[in-house]
């Protein structure tokens, strides 16, 4: 009798410490159920577009975060991406050189998707537009020109600037560096330098995860842990990345063009400013209006507003948007808090400008006094005639660099 | 207080695991919750 207690004991002891586990945590997910608990701030971003899976327009990638999918025809026309041909460094166009043809001038153009293109044809981007003019220069007489557009949607000067080091066997003669614009997004817990992307595999494995709430509200509690970066990149990043590039071009390396990037966040947000003063009068707690029209980087259907015009009618008020017939609600709420993301991003972007050495090209001088709003389809993009113009103004600079470099 | 001594050994026999378990889970978030490479945060909708 008391030889067999012990066993019993551990044998109880066994099955407690297995079945425990399965019943606590199982009775903690069906709390967590009921009580609709859920941990998924990047849901908004990385659920509604599965731009990594099913939409196969990104492929990750250890150093340089994401490229596009290699050596692909990417179509995703409601992102921007018309019949896109990617090569196998997952750049947009055509492989990239190899050897140097004896006299050849190469241009590397390292941005994000103002530089690729969001929205524009193969052979409508500023790259494209670029080359055109330096092939067609008498100063150049001729020589063989390849300009290489290493720009990505989305990309920080902090993959730029890794793309860089990636290309030196490019051994460019001059490099256009654009950036600042995602550099100034949140940073949603990671800083691009802390981040460590994973494979598909690891993609997959985190997905299905996630769809448990206990494993939600184990991913709140070290996310709460951890430091929480204000922007994709910080200040004392984009500084060193500057003065890396004019050091290195000191040292005899290529000249390198800085672009300030053109934008009309300063519009976006009185227009923003204006719809809630509006709606606030109004006391409308929602307004109708597509979305993604209120976000500041987001690229507005073709010929539509950024921000639609607030007017009564008899089911309340209602935000009208140029020819759209897109219309959803949108929330005074969600109005306002894209207001305060909007007047922090603009903060941070105007930071990251004023570190970009003097003698850069300002970004409305690409325009040639035209109107910004002919020239950006949105906040920051490119219409055609404003990549026309973008490139034949960074034609311009290239040759005069290429003249004081000789 | 030997009933009680014996309770809290059962107890402590499977809390022990659930620890262990929860301590898996932070160990999981921590290796494969390392990055936000999505590349255009707020998408269109």
């Amino acid at each position: 009798m008391t030889a067999s207690r012990p066993r019993r004991t551990l044998r109880t002891k066994l099955l407690l410490a297995v079945l425990g586990p399965v019943v606590a945590l199982g009775l903690l997910e069906i709390a967590l159920r009921v009580a609709d608990y859920r941990y998924e701030p990047w849901a908004r971003w990385a659920d509604a577009h599965d731009e990594f899976g099913e939409r196969r327009i990104y492929a990750k990638h250890p150093e340089l975060l994401w490229t596009l999918r290699p050596s692909s025809e990417i179509h995703a026309p409601e992102q921007g991406f018309e019949h896109v041909r990617s090569n196998a460094h997952g750049l947009r166009g055509p492989e990239l050189p190899a050897d140097r043809q004896g006299d050849e001038v190469r241009v590397l153009c390292l941005g994000d998707s103002i530089t690729f293109g969001l929205g524009l044809a193969d052979g409508a981007t500023w790259p494209d537009h670029c080359a055109l003019h330096l092939r067609a220069a008498p100063e150049l007489a001729g020589r063989p020109v390849t300009v290489v557009s290493a720009a990505v949607p989305g990309w920080s000067s902090v993959q730029g600037m890794r793309q860089l080091d990636a290309l030196r066997e490019l051994r460019p003669d001059v490099v256009v560096f654009w950036f600042a614009m995602n550099d100034a997004k949140p940073a949603q817990g990671f800083r691009d330098s802390a981040q460590r992307p994973g494979g598909e595999g690891r993609r997959q494995l985190l997905a299905r995860l996630r769809g448990s709430r206990v494993f939600q509200l184990v991913q709140s509690m070290v996310s709460e842990s951890r430091e929480d970066p204000e922007s994709r990149v910080t200040l004392e990043e984009y500084r060193s990345a500057v003065r890396g590039l004019l050091e290195a071009e000191k040292a005899g390396g290529p000249p390198v063009i800085f672009v300030r990037t053109p934008h009309r966040v300063p519009a976006t947000r009185r227009e923003l400013e204006h719809v809630l003063g509006r709606a606030e009068e109004e006391g409308a707690r929602e307004v109708a209006g597509p979305a993604k029209l209120l976000t500041p980087w987001s690229p507005a259907p073709a010929g539509c507003d950024s921000v639609g015009t607030l007017v009564s009618t008899p089911d309340g008020p209602t935000l009208v948007f140029a020819a759209t017939g897109r219309a959803s609600t949108v929330s005074i709420d969600e109005i306002r808090s894209d207001l305060e993301m909007l007047d922090g991003y603009e903060r941070r972007l105007r930071s990251l400008l004023e570190l970009l050495p003097e003698g850069s090209l300002d970004g409305e001088d690409l325009f040639a006094g035209t109107p910004l709003h002919a020239n950006l389809s949105d906040n920051c993009h490119l219409t055609r005639a404003g990549a026309e113009r973008t490139g034949l103004a960074i034609a311009r600079e290239v040759l005069r660099r290429l003249g004081e470099s000789r | 207080m030997s009933r009680l001594r014996r309770f809290l050994s059962l107890s402590a026999w499977w809390l022990v695991p659930i620890l262990v378990v929860l301590a898996l889970l932070v160990l999981l978030v921590l290796l494969l919750d390392t990055d936000r490479t999505f590349p255009i945060l707020y998408p269109a909708q």
